[in-house]
């Protein structure tokens, strides 16, 4: 039983490094750290 | 959603480098401020919240520039952005432009500039004690006559002037564009050098009477301490001043490092106790906590070199060790400006890499980046303490010198000797086609560090250092122990808890031995065994394999991985003694001792030279655009340190130390 | 005397201490764009403060490091300090 949560976990953390890998490298920009809203200085300071 | 209605005003801050433009951000904007990255380049963005009369408006500080023709992607980030083309910035509605008065002609060429774009403009006079100590007086209300625009006199560093400067920006606000300069008496717009001239011309002529100049020349502050910082020696004397501070660095934050390390093991030890035994527990403790554990030690490092790196630039001095390092520099094909991801590279390749990007010239800037993850990092640091501290001599030489220490220094100092031919084989090969470096600098005045700047611009540094690079490494570090923690038969399990049952006085060696199979049944343990005749030359066998294997992605995780192989007890503290003391008695299966001096050198070596770092890669991607620098990068690196490691422990060998 | 007044040297060859104008720019376009972008225009006062690689000058009241290979490309005439 253990095992089985063990392996999902690390299931998990694989996706997680993937994901962020291909989010930070697939798309047009080459903007560092996580692309998306957290990069529009907009968006960050709520004004849209 | 009202979302117009929402909209707070934006402003940006434009002015020459080292005008002050920073300090008065934060002076403004304070922890309300954020950081991220424009579009499409590596330029970062700066903004926070400014308050202005009874709400709050958005103040976006741009990247210092000379001119609002680009000659660097921050320049072309300037301008775009005044001009509303870059996606993710609103257009601003009013520019506080900041002149520098001990600079104002040059200011002056940049405000003609901004003056065009057609926006309000209010401008900030800063340093006008700077002026007064070169004996220069400025008359701010005559230039706001000329200019016709608000001009407030301020001291950013003092947070003098500010509250007029926000009265004159908020009533900008929604007011009329500035007027143009009247540069031109003709019609059309001349180009290139004829322009530059035009524009010193106008700012001239602004000048005249506004400013008044003393009749000789004023020796200031300044020049007297460049006099001797910036002269002969005064190179000695800044490597002397870098070699002690990190000196200090290292020695200062070796307690809190070894305190988190052990407040760690304490927790997994605490955790251990009430978790039932099984593959989660030991997830948790030996896999997540380690892997934090290890990030959060070195991060003490990592977050005072960012202060010690900001503090100089803010005082001006680190501009002069550019200066006195750039002819150095120049032989090796690169500049002064090469200087400080170098240097940063000393605490994690990963901040290092992306100091690259002050460096305009791209042959330069990827050179650095391929040799940046030479610098020997701090996560490398306790493999060496590791293997010094058992197998070097603790002796004295010549009376004086710490053998240890010096063995020491002398791993610091391989990285950069084996950079220099690096670099210089890379620009040979790779990149002959790319222009030559330029390398023309401006030395501001010195002055004292801001700390408001200093630790602003620091913790957001290291915050993101550790949310980005430390999540990466930790989800690594679960992952390297999944790969050592299965298969996990439960035939060894089976096996000891007889062995234990029968012999309960010697429960703690065998359940350290009963780690160390588990270990050579995993994944990883098997692929050491596997790779084992590759490194025998090396005079490693199949346990120092596997170590070296899983500190690929990260060379984080070595010292517990040498802990478990050579079954050290886990308990927090005094791990690294112990660790000496089991590597001094491990021996290869005919019995001779498996380690010594020879070896040690060879794995100091190795790991010296090794690319094992899956962050710098990650990293290097990033900021070169493709996956072949990095590539590039682990696999030079990779080769260099087996070679290296070879040759090292076979001249051991010859000198009688293996 | 008076073909003194007209003498024009390189940056790389003033003398230190010794107040001179620049005269023109003769360096690359790069280079020359980001010189006058700092200060180096027609005019303006320059002086040499340190020899060496890399030469630091004085601009009006700007302090600024250059290689000596743009340097070379600086025109100045010591007659022509203090004439704006």
């Amino acid at each position: 039983m253990q095992t089985l949560i063990t392996i999902a976990i690390l299931g998990v953390a694989a996706l997680y490094l993937g994901r962020r890998l291909f989010k930070r490298f697939s798309a047009k920009s080459s903007c560092g750290g996580a692309c998306g809203c957290k990069q529009d200085i907009a968006l960050r300071f709520r004004q849209r | 959603m009202s979302a117009s209605a929402e909209r707070r005003p934006c402003l940006a801050l434009v002015g020459n480098p080292n005008a002050g433009k920073t300090t008065l951000f934060n002076a403004l904007t304070g922890l309300s401020q954020h950081t991220g990255n424009y579009p499409g380049v590596t330029v970062e963005w700066h903004a926070g919240e400014w308050r202005l009369g009874d709400g709050e408006a958005l103040l976006v500080d741009l990247p210092g520039a000379y001119s609002l023709k680009p000659h660097s992607e921050d320049e072309a980030v300037v301008r775009d952005v005044l001009q509303g083309k870059v996606e993710t910035c609103p257009r601003p509605d009013v520019v506080v432009a900041l002149l520098d008065a001990s600079n104002l002609e040059r200011s002056l060429y940049l405000l003609s500039q901004v003056l065009e774009l057609g926006l309000p403009v209010v401008v900030a006079l800063n340093m006008v004690d700077v002026a007064a100590s070169k004996g220069l007086s400025v008359d701010a209300a005559k230039l706001s006559e000329r200019l016709c625009v608000p001009v407030c006199p301020i001291r950013a560093n003092r947070r003098q002037g500010l509250a007029a400067l926000a009265q004159a920006a908020q009533a900008a606000l929604g007011g009329r564009p500035a007027p143009r300069p009247d540069l031109w008496r003709q019609e059309h717009t001349p180009q290139g050098d004829v322009v530059v001239a035009t524009r010193y011309a106008w700012a001239r002529r602004v000048l005249a009477d506004v400013v008044e100049r003393p009749a000789t020349a004023v020796v200031t502050a300044s020049d007297r301490i460049d006099r001797v910082l910036a002269r002969r020696w005064g190179l000695l004397i800044f490597l002397a001043v870098v070699a002690l501070v990190f000196q200090g660095l290292f020695s200062w934050t070796q307690p809190l490092s070894d305190g988190i390390s052990s407040l760690v093991g304490s927790l997994g030890g605490w955790a251990g106790g009430w978790l039932p035994e099984g593959a989660l527990k030991s997830l948790l403790v030996d896999g997540a906590l380690a892997g934090a554990g290890a990030v959060l030690s070195f991060t003490p490092q990592i977050a005072l070199l960012f202060i010690f790196i900001a503090a100089l630039e803010d005082c001006g001095y680190m501009a002069r060790g550019a200066y006195l390092m750039d002819r150095f520099f120049s032989k090796l094909g690169l500049s002064g400006q090469s200087f400080i991801p170098l240097l940063s590279s000393f605490a994690c390749a990963v901040p290092g890499i992306m100091a690259t990007r002050t460096i305009g010239n791209r042959r330069e800037r990827l050179t650095v980046m391929l040799v940046a993850p030479l610098m020997s990092c701090s996560a490398r640091l306790p493999v060496y303490t590791v293997m010094i501290g058992a197998f070097v001599p603790a002796r004295k030489v010549a009376g004086l010198l710490n053998l240890q220490g010096l063995v020491l220094l002398a791993f610091y100092l391989l990285g950069i000797l084996v950079a220099i031919p690096v670099s210089l084989l890379a620009q040979r090969l790779l990149l002959r086609k790319a222009a030559p470096t330029l390398f023309v600098m401006e030395l501001p005045s010195y002055k004292w560090p801001d700390p408001r700047t200093v630790l602003i611009r620091s913790w957001l540094k290291a915050k993101a250092f550790v949310v980005t690079a430390g999540t990466f490494i930790f989800c690594i570090s679960i992952l390297v122990w999944g790969l050592a923690y299965f298969p996990h038969p439960e035939a060894i399990h089976q096996r000891y808890s007889a062995l234990q049952a029968a012999e309960p006085a010697q429960a703690g060696a065998l359940a350290a031995q009963e780690a160390g199979e588990y270990l050579r049944q995993s994944f990883i343990g098997r692929a050491g065994k596997a790779l084992e005749p590759a490194f025998t030359p090396l005079g490693w066998d199949w346990r120092i394999t596997m170590a070296a294997l899983a500190s690929f992605p990260a060379r984080e995780v070595v010292i517990a991985t040498l802990g478990t192989i050579f079954n050290v007890s886990e308990e927090g503290e005094g791990e690294h003694l112990k660790l000496s003391e089991s590597l001094r008695q491990a021996s290869w299966p005919d019995g001779r001792p498996l380690f010594n001096l020879g070896v040690a050198i060879s794995l100091m070596v190795f790991f010296g030279l090794c690319a094992q770092c899956a962050s710098t890669l990650v990293v290097l991607r990033q900021e070169s655009g493709s996956w072949a620098w990095p590539a590039l990068t682990f696999t030079y690196m990779t080769g260099l340190a087996y070679a290296c490691a070879l040759a090292a422990y076979q001249g051991s060998r010859a000198l009688g130390w293996a | 005397m008076e073909a003194k007044l007209n003498q024009e040297i390189s940056l790389a060859e003033l003398k230190p201490g010794i107040k001179a104008g620049i005269v023109c720019m003769q360096c690359g376009e790069e280079v020359s764009q980001r010189l006058q972008e700092l200060g180096f225009v027609p005019g303006a006062e320059i002086e040499v403060l340190d020899t060496g690689c890399p030469l630091l000058v004085r601009v009006e009241d700007a302090r600024i490091c250059l290689r000596e290979a743009h340097a070379q490309g600086v025109r100045v005439s010591p007659a022509l300090e203090g004439l704006r």
